[in-house]
């Protein structure tokens, strides 16, 4: 699939030259891209753009975020870049293809190079679905260490703002951030456990004058788009969809009081099956077989050996 | 002057009748020789003997001995042969006479004291099957070979004990058990199995892993756990033998046989009717495992018979000892081939496995950072995947406990594992009716026929099982593995069909790539 996508080199001087890069200190001299869209999309692709950058070894709060934030950005005319990496780059790109957001993954390497090649299918994803693969190196030059922090000058430069989602100290993360505060972007970041490691960049990044968001919302206001629903709004949208299942559903029939209890308590806070068993104080194996229902009525998700509600 | 005292001679768990023919000549230089193959250890019984006797205050003959150990043309080991050379010896040189039927078994101490030696009940059922009467053993011994029927066992103290008895001065009586009148050894039972160190009560909380264990007791089904470290895998791994149901009779002596032929039961110890519990460190080699050596002795798999399993740190295990585990799992024993021939130990285990999700425990963790590389990370997980996980039909993720103050519901929820030994040995009971038919015990071990014959499924139940398949993206396999499982569940429940539930829980316990 990506054999047919053909490169194309965008110079300083061309109209298709994103603006935003334009603007920084450093702009490269020459861009590849690999996509397939129509004249014209292209500058509408660079418009509204989003870095998301976090750590490769990304935790199960830090995946739930993505999830989460990227829901209510559903279908926007926003453009999430961030770096093809493992962690929180490839789970954006994923979560930016399962919202029907569009995406462009900048890469350290030469622009015909799939690396980590284990995410081949993603590559392909994106670019079926009307994103881009941007590189300022041609061929397929293999990365280098240096080659990752200048393509975080470019994710900074692109963007508009910037979502750093899990930032250890020292991290790459960080060096896109500093690169996005040079650029006077805007830098959003997340609240976490103030004992967990890869928080302690986001609150350094707070402290420097990031912006702490906890959900999707902040993201849509900031680049002026409506406001979608509440957060309350949501709690009775799933209530509702709870209820409406319950009725149509026909895996489960006859009354179940259990299902609504257990979703509830999801609803709250994300949990084992365990913590369900001491919350609720029913038997494991009711408490089980009812979750089976409920995840094949996609009203709750498993992830990390935790339940969490489906809110969206 | 030549006389032959019956003893035996070991193969893995075969027995040998072998002849020992001792003779001492009446002309040639003092000199004292054991021929037949002997191992070291037997060649060096002619010390012993020597001591043993001399202690014993009898005189030791200063004449050329020979002792040849018939059929001269295998191999034989072990140090029981100093009894019947010892008693060869004193009979010619005393004049008495031996009776001729009883296999005669034992290592002498120097003192002239006889020692507790390996092997001891393979002997007596030896003894059962080839119709010889009496055996004499060591004292200590007299108990696990007394455990099988129709054999007088006479346990023997000391080698002068012997010559009282032979020559009429002081008689040594049989061996008797006292039984009640199910022919079992009641207190020996009870006994055994009453207290476990790791007991179901002392886990609170953790009802998740729990349910998974009843279920794989029930069913004798495999089991992984995946979680961080610090979860209780470990606890909970030892907790399955408690409420595993005691081994009956037969299962004791495959048991039994064993450990007894590699020296690991008790001194005055008979039957183990306690289910093993074998937990072999990662670093085991392949023999370690599956059994060998240039005599072929039984591995962990086999130690681990009737039993469990545990296998801590599953991926860490070497590749080639993963993938022996596989034939053994699927037959119920293993055969070990070497140049001296081949033998075959049972191995019918249940295996638990665990393992951490990542090398370094915490991929997936709240709150602390994994800090493996991803290229690792795939590594350490290939080894999970493929056909050993085929052989694994629970799967469940073990969260770590974070809190050290339970809640007073969690403390009341705690049960004994008596009292859940009791709801499984009810529910295996129900699958021994059904099964036996074909020739097995319990739901893990049903094929796909059997299955088709056994486990009837109510229509919704198939429905949402079907749906599943679609949904979940499950393989034919899971999809039978479900319904095996499934249909434990039902025997839990007391009930004849798979209902909508059992399969809903069922599906809980499939493989899913954790995180």
């Amino acid at each position: 699939m990506s054999k047919q996508a053909r490169v194309t080199e965008i110079e300083t001087s061309s109209k298709k030259y994103p603006k935003n890069l334009l603007k920084i200190p450093d702009p490269p001299e020459k861009i590849y891209i690999k996509g397939r869209m129509v004249k014209g999309e292209i500058q509408a692709l660079f418009e509204n753009c989003i870095g998301v950058v976090g750590s490769r070894s990304m935790t199960s709060y830090g995946k739930r975020v993505i999830s989460s934030v990227f829901a209510e950005l559903i279908k926007s005319d926003i453009t999430v870049v961030s770096g093809f990496m493992y962690g929180v780059d490839i789970e954006s790109h994923k979560n930016a293809l399962k919202y029907g957001i569009k995406t462009i993954a900048v890469m350290p390497c030469g622009i015909d190079l799939i690396n980590p090649p284990g995410f081949r299918y993603v590559y392909d994803m994106i670019l079926e679905s009307g994103g881009l693969i941007l590189s300022e190196y041609n061929g397929k030059i293999p990365p280098r260490r240096y080659t990752y922090v200048r393509r975080n000058r470019i994710i900074a430069g692109l963007s508009k703002a910037v979502l750093a989602v899990e930032a250890s100290l020292k991290s790459g993360t960080l060096i896109t951030a500093d690169f996005a505060q040079k650029y006077n972007k805007k830098i959003f970041t997340i609240p976490g456990s103030i004992f967990s490691n890869v928080f302690q960049g986001n609150y350094q990044l707070y402290k420097k004058g990031a912006e702490f968001i906890i959900s999707g919302r902040r993201i849509r206001e900031f680049f002026g788009l409506n406001l979608g629903m509440k957060d309350s709004q949501y709690k009775e949208k799933g209530e509702e969809r709870f209820s409406n299942k319950k009725t149509n559903s026909n895996v489960s029939k006859g009354k179940n009081e259990l299902k609504p209890k257990i979703y509830q308590a999801l609803l709250n806070e994300s949990m084992t099956i365990d913590d369900l068993e001491e919350h609720l104080k029913e038997p494991v194996s009711k408490i089980l077989s009812n979750l089976t229902f409920m995840v094949l009525e996609g009203l709750v998700f498993e992830e990390g050996g935790k339940y969490n509600a489906n809110k969206s | 002057m030549l006389i032959k005292v019956k003893s035996v001679s070991f193969f893995g768990l075969d027995v040998i009748g072998v002849d020992v023919e001792v003779n001492i000549a009446s002309r040639g230089l003092p000199s004292f020789d054991i021929v037949g193959l002997p191992h070291k250890s037997i060649d060096e019984s002619r010390h012993r003997i020597k001591a043993a006797i001399q202690n014993s205050n009898m005189e030791f003959p200063n004449k050329k001995i020979t002792v040849n150990l018939a059929p001269a043309d295998i191999h034989k080991e072990g140090s029981f042969y100093d009894l019947p050379i010892a008693l060869g010896i004193l009979s010619l040189e005393q004049g008495i006479k031996i009776p001729k039927g009883p296999v005669f078994f034992g290592e002498v101490s120097l003192d002239g004291s006889i020692r507790h030696t390996k092997g001891a009940l393979l002997v007596s059922l030896y003894a059962k099957e080839n119709k010889i009467g009496d055996i004499f053993v060591p004292v200590d011994c007299a108990k696990e070979a007394a455990s099988v029927d129709g054999v007088n066992v006479f346990g023997v103290d000391s080698l002068s004990d012997l010559y009282e008895h032979i020559t009429g001065k002081k008689q040594i009586k049989p061996y008797r058990f006292r039984t009640n009148n199910l022919g079992v050894c009641k207190n020996e039972i009870t006994k055994n199995t009453k207290d476990f160190s790791n007991d179901l009560k002392n886990i609170i909380g953790q009802e998740h892993i729990k349910r998974a264990l009843k279920i794989c007791a029930a069913g004798g089904h495999n089991l992984i756990m995946i979680g961080p470290p610090g979860a209780g895998k470990t606890m909970i791994a030892r907790s399955l033998i408690s409420i595993l149901p005691p081994l009956m009779q037969s299962e004791a002596v495959e048991v039994t046989k064993i450990y007894s032929l590699l020296g690991k039961t008790k001194a005055g110890g008979a039957l183990i009717y306690n289910r093993p519990f074998r937990a072999p460190h990662h670093t085991i080699s392949y023999t370690g495992m599956v059994g060998g050596g240039s005599t072929p002795t039984p591995g962990e798999i086999s130690l681990a018979h009737r039993g469990v399993l545990f296998m801590d740190e599953f991926s860490e295990f070497p590749r080639s000892v993963l993938e022996a585990l596989r034939q053994p799992i699927e037959d119920g024993f293993v055969t070990v081939s070497r140049s001296r021939g081949s033998v075959t130990f049972p191995a019918k285990f249940l295996l638990v496995a665990a393992s951490n999700p990542c090398p370094c425990g915490y991929l997936g963790h709240e709150k602390i950072e994994c800090t493996c590389p991803k290229s690792k990370i795939q590594r350490y997980r290939a080894k999970l995947s493929g056909p050993i996980l085929d052989r694994i039909d629970i799967y469940v993720g073990v969260a770590p406990v974070q809190k050290l103050v339970f809640s007073e519901y969690s403390k009341s929820k705690l049960t004994d594992s008596s009292e859940v030994r009791f709801i499984i040995s009810q529910a295996r009971k129900q699958q021994a009716e059904r099964l036996i038919k074909f020739g097995i015990l319990c739901n893990s071990e049903m094929d796909n026929n059997i299955m088709k014959e056994t486990c009837i499924l109510k229509q919704d139940a198939e429905n949402l099982l079907n749906m599943s398949v679609d949904k979940l993206n499950l393989s034919a396999r899971s999809y039978f593995k479900i319904i095996k499982v499934a249909k434990t569940i039902s025997d839990l429940d007391n009930s004849g069909e798979i209902l909508i539930n059992h399969i809903a829980e069922a599906i809980q316990y499939r493989y899913k790539p954790y995180y």
